[in-house]
C-alpha cells in the first residue's frame, strides 16, 4: 500500500488557542477513512490544513511526499460551501467554474453525478436548500480525479432517503488508488464502507484504528466512538 | 494546476457583471435626468441637441468611482473565500489575476462610456449650429496642419509618450489603490487572528483605523523624502511622468509583495 498522505507534528494556533497539537496521521491511498470527535474537536482545521487553506501552521503535511501547497491543492478535492460564488449563479455555471479551474475535473462524471443528486443545471444556488446545496458540494468534488477527497460532514442537511442513497453510491464514483477522508456525525451510517477510523479528541489523534480492528474487538465502531468520549467523562 | 489565463478569465467574468450593471445604470439614470431636465423646462434650445451627451458624461465618473468600489470588495471577497482559495495556484498569480482581472474590466467600463458618447453626441448633428461648429473646427485644424510640417503638428497636438505616461500612470494608480484595500484587508485580518477572538470586529476595527493612520504618517514621509531627491528635468512633461511613474510603479511592487508575503503565509480563505 503506497503512503499517500503525512502528516508528521502537526499544531496550528489562532486566536491564542492551540486547536491542533503535535497531531501525527499517516493515509495509505485506496482508503475510505472516517475523521470522528465532538464538535470543536479539530475536524475542519485538520482537513483545512491538510489541503492547503489553513496558514502558519508548524509541522509538515506531505500528499505522495510533496508537501507544496500548490500540489495538494490540485491533488487534493475538498467540499466546499460555494460561498465564493454569487447565489445567482447557475448549476451549469458551477460546472464551468470548476472545468475552468481545474483540469482534473470531469464534466461527464459531474453529469452523471448531478442527475443522480436531482439536481438542474437551470437551478440557482440562492434557490437550493441546504440539503441540496450538499448534494452538489459531493457532485462537484467527487467529480475531480483526486488523489485524496476530503468530505466535511458532507450529509448533515441531507434527508435520510438521500443519505443512505450516496453512501452507497460512493464506492461506485471512488477511483480504487484514491482515498477519502469523511468527518460526520452519522457514524453508524457510513460504517459499512469505512476501511479506518480516525478520531480526534482534545486536539489530538487519540485513535487510528483499521475498522475490521474495532469489529475484531465485537464492538461496532459507533461504540467503539462512544466509548473513548465516555472515558473522558469518567475521568 | 491551473493557469494564469483560466483564472484571469473566471474572475472577470465576475466583475464584468458589475460593469454591465453599471454601464446600464449610468445610461438610465443620464436618461432620466434628461427627461427630467426637458420636463422641468431647464434647458435653451440650443444645448438640447447635446443634453443627453452632457448627462452622459455628468454620470460617468460616478460610475467610474462606483466600479472602483465594487471590484475592491469583489477582490476581497475572492481573498477570503474558500471557494477561490482552493484553486490550485501560487499565491503571487492569484492576487495578480485578481488586480489586473479588475483593471482590465474598468478598462473595458471605459470603452463602453466612450461607446456610450459616441452614440449620445449622435443627435447633436440634427442640429445645424453643432455641425457648423464642427466644419469650422476641422478647418481651424486642416489650416493648422498644412501650415508648417504635418508630423511636427500632430505630435504637438497628440504627444504619444506623455499620453502613454499617462496611461501608465493611470494604470499604476490604479493597482495602487487596489493594493492599499488588499493591503489593509489582509494585514487587519491577519493581526486578528494573533488576538483573542472575543471582540474581534471591533478589534479589528481599530486595528484598521491605525493602520489607515500609520499608512498616512508614511505617505507623508515619502512624499517629502522623494521631492528632496528628484532627479531629472522636472520641467519637461514627460521627464516628469516618467519620474511619478517609476516611484508609482515601485510603490506598487512593495506593496504587492507584502500582500503575496499575506496571502501565502497567513490570510486563510473561510
Amino acid at each position: 500500500m503506497n503512503k499517500l498522505l503525512e502528516v508528521k507534528e502537526l499544531t496550528y494556533r489562532k486566536n491564542l488557542k492551540t486547536i491542533l497539537d503535535n497531531v501525527n496521521l499517516d493515509v495509505d491511498s485506496g482508503k475510505i477513512i472516517a475523521l470522528l470527535g465532538e464538535n470543536g474537536a479539530g475536524k475542519t482545521t485538520l482537513m483545512r490544513v491538510i489541503v492547503g487553506i489553513a496558514k502558519h501552521y508548524q509541522g509538515d503535511v506531505l500528499l505522495n511526499g510533496d508537501g507544496s501547497e500548490v500540489y495538494r491543492k490540485a491533488n487534493i478535492a475538498m467540499t466546499d460551501n460555494l460561498k465564493g460564488l454569487s447565489d445567482s449563479t447557475k448549476i451549469g455555471e458551477v460546472e464551468e467554474f470548476y472545468q475552468k479551474l481545474f483540469s482534473d475535473f470531469d464534466s461527464s462524471k459531474f453529469e452523471q453525478l448531478r442527475s443522480f443528486m436531482k439536481l438542474n443545471n437551470d437551478m440557482k444556488l440562492g434557490q437550493l436548500s441546504r440539503g441540496m446545496r450538499e448534494k452538489l458540494e459531493i457532485a462537484v468534488t467527487l467529480s475531480r480525479e483526486a488523489k485524496l477527497y476530503l468530505l466535511d460532514e458532507p450529509f448533515s442537511g441531507i434527508d435520510p432517503m438521500a443519505r443512505k442513497r450516496i453512501i452507497n453510491s460512493i464506492l461506485l464514483w471512488k477511483n480504487p488508488d484514491s482515498t477519502i477522508i469523511i468527518s460526520d456525525h452519522f457514524v453508524n451510517e457510513i460504517t459499512t464502507i469505512l476501511d479506518e477510523v480516525v478520531i480526534v479528541k482534545d486536539k489530538k489523534i487519540a485513535s487510528h484504528l483499521s475498522a475490521d480492528d474495532i469489529r475484531a474487538h465485537g464492538k461496532s465502531i459507533e461504540e467503539y466512538y462512544e466509548t473513548l468520549y465516555a472515558d473522558e467523562g469518567a475521568e | 494546476m491551473t493557469t494564469f489565463k483560466a483564472l484571469f478569465n473566471q474572475m472577470g467574468k465576475k466583475k464584468r457583471r458589475s460593469v454591465y450593471l453599471l454601464a446600464l445604470l449610468q445610461l438610465v439614470a443620464s436618461t432620466f435626468a434628461l427627461w427630467g431636465l426637458f420636463y422641468n423646462g431647464g434647458s435653451s434650445n440650443s444645448d438640447k441637441p447635446i443634453a443627453w451627451f452632457v448627462m452622459v458624461c455628468t454620470f460617468a465618473p460616478l460610475a467610474d468611482m462606483a466600479y472602483v468600489v465594487l471590484s475592491a470588495w469583489q477582490n476581497e471577497k475572492e481573498y477570503s473565500s474558500q471557494t477561490w482559495r482552493l484553486v490550485p495556484i501560487s499565491s503571487s498569480k492569484f492576487y495578480l489575476a485578481n488586480i489586473s482581472s479588475a483593471i482590465v474590466n474598468g478598462l473595458y467600463l471605459v470603452l463602453i462610456q466612450i461607446g456610450m458618447g459616441i452614440v449620445t453626441f449622435l443627435p447633436a448633428f440634427l442640429s445645424k449650429d453643432v455641425r457648423t461648429n464642427i466644419w469650422k473646427i476641422n478647418r481651424a485644424l486642416a489650416k493648422e496642419t498644412h501650415a508648417g510640417d504635418f508630423w511636427q503638428k500632430f505630435s504637438d497636438a497628440f504627444p504619444i509618450g506623455e499620453i502613454l505616461s499617462a496611461f501608465l500612470a493611470f494604470i499604476l494608480f490604479a493597482i495602487l489603490v487596489y493594493s492599499i484595500v488588499t493591503l489593509l484587508n489582509l494585514s487587519s485580518r491577519t493581526i486578528t487572528d494573533f488576538l483573542p477572538d472575543k471582540h474581534s470586529k471591533l478589534i479589528r476595527f481599530v486595528i484598521m483605523i491605525i493602520l489607515i493612520f500609520i499608512f498616512i504618517v508614511l505617505t507623508n514621509n515619502l512624499g517629502s523624502l522623494l521631492n528632496q531627491v528628484r532627479w531629472g528635468d522636472t520641467t519637461n512633461g514627460l521627464m516628469s511622468f516618467i519620474e511619478n511613474n517609476l516611484v508609482l510603479a515601485f510603490i506598487d511592487i512593495v506593496l504587492g509583495s507584502i500582500n503575496v508575503w499575506l496571502l501565502k503565509n497567513f490570510h486563510e480563505g473561510k
